[in-house]
């Protein structure tokens, strides 16, 4: 930058000096960071062991015959056979996927339409209901929406009363509607939530800019397309970002609440395979091999969407 | 400005402090278990400088703890102070201290072992094998044959049933000891008003089951002005299909309770039981039951808590369920007077020359227990207690209180005393009391009589349950001409006894990262999933549902499946039933 003086240089040692209670401020997190985050890491050891839990858990690791990539051919295996691994795969990038399309686009339309809204009351109330479900937790939800959409629940009385269709819907035994489902109760349970970043991007919008905009004869939608958008376009990108992070995480807790037996060739996640047949049936070391691979899974997909949002001119957050 | 600085710096040290201050405790137990090992080790050294023979009982005030996997309803006393426990301690000087697995069991019980951090005696149930495989029992046989006198004479011919292959006992079965007479857990069940509607029909096959919902459901099709429902089954969460779903079918061909399996009673052969051809006949029948309306529509993914609330509403006129299942909902419908909603328990299977099993009779089936683990203090006082528990009179003891107090020999026969009796109807009577508390999962006998001839269980005792009947209920009775649900069944006898036990506690208790754990996991997820299909399935796709269900079965190796069960089984049950 201009008008800085050029950085004195010094040493490492000097810097390290002059910064001193800086470090010895972030040291306690420095240890929390390394203590929960990376030491636990060692743990992936046990993908690469036939681990069994005899006794002493240190014992048993290091005592645990080496296997090298059996787990992972396991799961390589799996997938070519399209078996249980593969359906869990698909279903949770299917999922990942109609929510990364329908879920990032909403909030952002939302945002759009309650800021164009002039009535302050009515702008607010409307903010909070919407954002109301996302502090409901999903055991409540699930809860709910099994209720709503039972054979003598309101959506199938409602159906009915529309002439809609003369045969109640089983709903939550149907494996083709499953994914539908959860994306749909997934939106109405994050849509308010996740638009009050938009919202909070579209009020730090430079006001000249709409006055000029408006002086060239821009109607509200131009408005909304030429101005609001393009300026709040560095957050979507931030945000997006992070949502391809996520991708393979679509959490389980949904999954595991509302699908059943019958609809579990659409309904298994990774993290509920994982739990299944890896902790649930003692095989940690599988269960292990999971969890790696969607971990190397999720940092490939953050790199990438990282490099695309680079070359396409807009921010990177790595 | 420097002040403040070294302000701050003292502050983060402090905070430093506090917070590895609050990371040790996670080893401080650890420190204090092997403390409390210490004496462990040194106890029975001490002990054994004289010879235990001329020892006189320890009566010396000691805790013992143990862990219960499952929580067990009717241990609410958490100081061991109730009347019968006073006694308990009185005579044995010990304290029973509980834990129960909350939450995660599975999670809690790998803690457990990795933290070697368990109590005195463990009662676990589908975790054995994680406790037998980290070596946490010790084996109790040499200081049975030494302390355990009425150990051995409890149990009887079943002592050398819990053995394992080395001869070692790691447990004391949990089961009853005798059968007692009671009435059946598991039949198929309809409610008092179809039969009073009906007048009361002959009920023994699923075809008379399904003709008698069927004409009750079409004249009147809504109960307090909501719909009839047929029959409803609840599949929605985890294991509960089981009960529902799984088990009606094996008993409606007769079989007996040995899990998903079949065996075969001559040649102990073991198989799958859904690649048994029969049992798709019971599926063709839920089909049909489906198809013409009178199965719920939900009932293939309603949870529990949905399921007994349909119960309770009173408009379900048919259930294939075990009692202790559906009796939540039952008990609302009696709590409301409604006792025509209230169900009857029929023997009904496939055809009328098939007998239900719920009477079958099954060798001692020692696969869980409470056993003493490598962390109790002092062995030979626990196998003591274990000992002083089998007795008579403290089997007595456990199960009816105190003479004179609790009960009374009246009119040949022990009874309640008034007091008791009276007692009895108020909240919190069972924790002062303690009575019962002591019984299962203790070693405890279920039927037959004491040596003065008197039974040893309250619940053994048909007087009792005629009172316990409510009105419709015993009409019902009445007009089928018995005086319980028991004797509609057949009676044990007509049966060739299961020599291998109940078999179902077998599977359960093998590891779940063995080839045969994860080939059964995914057998039965596989039968989880196409059986509800199969019967909402049309009449016609039917039959190429059931065949696409069963070379499924056989492209997961189901029938490598049958040949480890068979091996199991002659490892863990015919060794005894040779021996014999």
């Amino acid at each position: 930058m201009q008008g800085t003086r050029p950085r004195k240089k010094g040493t490492l040692l000097e810097t390290l000096y002059r910064q001193r209670f800086l470090l010895a401020m972030s040291l306690p997190f420095f240890l929390w960071v390394l203590l929960f985050c990376y030491l636990p890491l060692a743990g992936w050891g046990m993908a690469f062991q036939d681990f069994k839990l005899r006794g002493d858990v240190l014992e048993s690791f290091f005592s645990a015959p080496f296997v090298g990539l059996k787990h992972f051919g396991d799961l390589w295996e799996d997938f070519v056979n399209q078996g249980r691994f593969f359906l869990a795969l698909r279903n949770t990038l299917a999922m990942s996927l109609l929510l990364l399309a329908f879920g990032f686009v909403t909030p952002i339309i939302f945002a759009l339409m309650l800021n164009e809204i002039r009535i302050k009351k009515f702008k607010r109330i409307t903010q909070t209901i919407s954002y109301l479900p996302h502090f409901i937790s999903w055991v409540v939800a699930a809860g709910m929406i099994s209720v709503m959409l039972s054979t003598e629940g309101p959506v199938n009385d409602l159906l009915i009363a529309l002439g809609l269709t003369d045969k109640r819907i089983t709903f939550l035994a149907d494996q083709n509607m499953f994914w539908g489902i959860m994306t749909v109760s997934e939106i109405w349970k994050e849509l308010g939530w996740n638009a009050i970043i938009f919202l909070a991007a579209i009020t730090s919008v430079d006001q000249g800019l709409y006055e000029s905009a408006e002086i060239d004869g821009a109607g509200r939608l131009r408005k909304i397309w030429y101005v609001t958008l393009p300026c709040i376009l560095p957050v979507i990108t931030v945000i997006l970002i992070m949502d391809i992070g996520w991708l393979i995480s679509v959490g389980f807790e949904k999954q595991m609440l509302l699908g059943n037996d019958m609809t579990r060739n659409a309904s298994e996640v990774l993290d509920v395979y994982a739990l299944k047949y890896g902790i649930g049936q003692s095989r940690y070391s599988f269960g292990t091999a999971i969890g790696m691979f969607k971990s190397v899974v999720s940092v490939v997909m953050v790199l990438i969407a990282n490099a695309l949002a680079k070359k396409t001119g807009e921010t990177s957050i790595l | 400005m420097k002040t403040h600085l070294w302000k701050l710096i003292a502050v983060m040290t402090a905070v430093l402090l506090i917070l590895s201050a609050c990371s040790s405790p996670s080893q401080a137990p650890a420190g204090n278990n092997s403390a409390d090992n210490q004496p462990a080790q040194n106890q029975p050294a001490d002990n054994g400088e004289a010879p235990p023979a001329a020892e006189e009982d320890d009566k010396s005030p000691i805790t013992f703890t143990i862990y219960g996997e499952d929580v067990i309803a009717n241990r609410v006393e958490e100081d061991f102070k109730g009347e019968v426990s006073q006694v308990i301690t009185a005579d044995t000087g010990v304290t029973i201290k509980y834990q129960f697995g909350v939450g995660d069991v599975s999670e809690q019980i790998t803690l457990m072992i990795a933290d070697k951090n368990y109590p005195d005696f463990i009662f676990s149930r589908s975790h054995v094998s994680n406790f037998l495989d980290a070596d946490v029992y010790i084996d109790m046989s040499p200081l049975i044959d030494q302390y355990g006198p009425n150990i051995k004479a409890l149990y009887g011919d079943a002592y050398e049933r819990m053995r394992d292959s080395e001869g070692h006992i790691h447990y004391l079965g949990q089961d009853f000891i005798n059968q007692i007479n009671e009435d059946p857990e598991d039949s198929f069940e309809i409610q008092h008003a179809v039969l009073k509607d009906q007048g009361y029909p002959e009920i023994r096959t699923l075809e008379q089951f399904k003709a008698a919902i069927k004409a009750y459901k079409e004249k009147y099709p809504e109960i307090d002005g909501q719909p009839t429902i047929g029959m409803t089954l609840t599949c929605g969460e985890g294991w509960r299909y089981f009960i529902t779903l799984i088990n009606p079918g094996l008993r409606a061909l007769g079989f007996p309770d040995d899990g998903n399996f079949y065996i075969n009673p001559e040649t102990y052969e073991v198989s799958y039981a859904f690649s048994i051809p029969e049992i798709k006949e019971y599926y063709r029948w839920m089909n049909g039951m489906y198809n013409d309306g009178l199965i719920d529509p939900d009932a293939f993914t309603q949870t529990y808590d949905e399921y007994l609330a349909k119960i309770a509403s009173g408009r379900v006129l048919a259930l294939s369920d075990g009692h202790w299942e559906y009796v939540a909902g039952e008990d609302i419908l009696s709590q409301e007077g409604k006792y025509d909603r209230t169900y009857a328990r029929l023997p009904v299977t496939l055809s009328t020359d098939i007998k239900h099993p719920a009477y079958r009779p099954s060798a001692y089936t020692p696969t869980n227990g409470v056993g003493i683990t490598q962390n109790c203090a002092d062995p030979v006082r626990a196998v003591k207690f274990l000992d002083y528990l089998c007795k008579e009179e403290t089997q007595i003891l456990s199960a009816w209180g105190i003479e004179g107090v609790h009960w009374e020999i009246k009119d040949g026969r022990r009874q309640w005393t008034e007091a008791e009796t009276a007692a009895q109807k108020l909240p919190g009577n069972d924790v002062k009391t303690a009575i019962g508390m002591m019984t299962y999962p203790w070693p405890t006998i279920g039927g037959g009589e004491d040596s003065n001839g008197y039974k040893f269980n309250p619940l053994d005792d048909g007087t009792v349950q005629w009172a316990d009947y409510n009105d419709e209920a015993k009409n019902t009775l009445t007009a089928y001409g018995v005086n319980s649900w028991k004797e509609l069944f057949p009676t044990g006898d007509q049966f060739v006894a299961s020599e291998w036990g109940q078999a179902w506690n077998l599977w359960d208790v093998q590891p779940a990262d063995s080839e045969f754990g994860m080939l059964l996991a995914e057998c039965n997820d596989l039968t989880a999933q196409y059986l509800p299909m199969v019967c909402s399935a049309s009449p016609e796709e039917f039959d190429s549902l059931w065949d696409e269900y069963l070379s499924r079965l056989d492209s997961l190796g189901v029938s490598d499946l049958g040949v480890v069960a068979t091996k199991l089984l002659a490892d863990n049950f015919y060794v005894h039933v040779a021996a014999e």
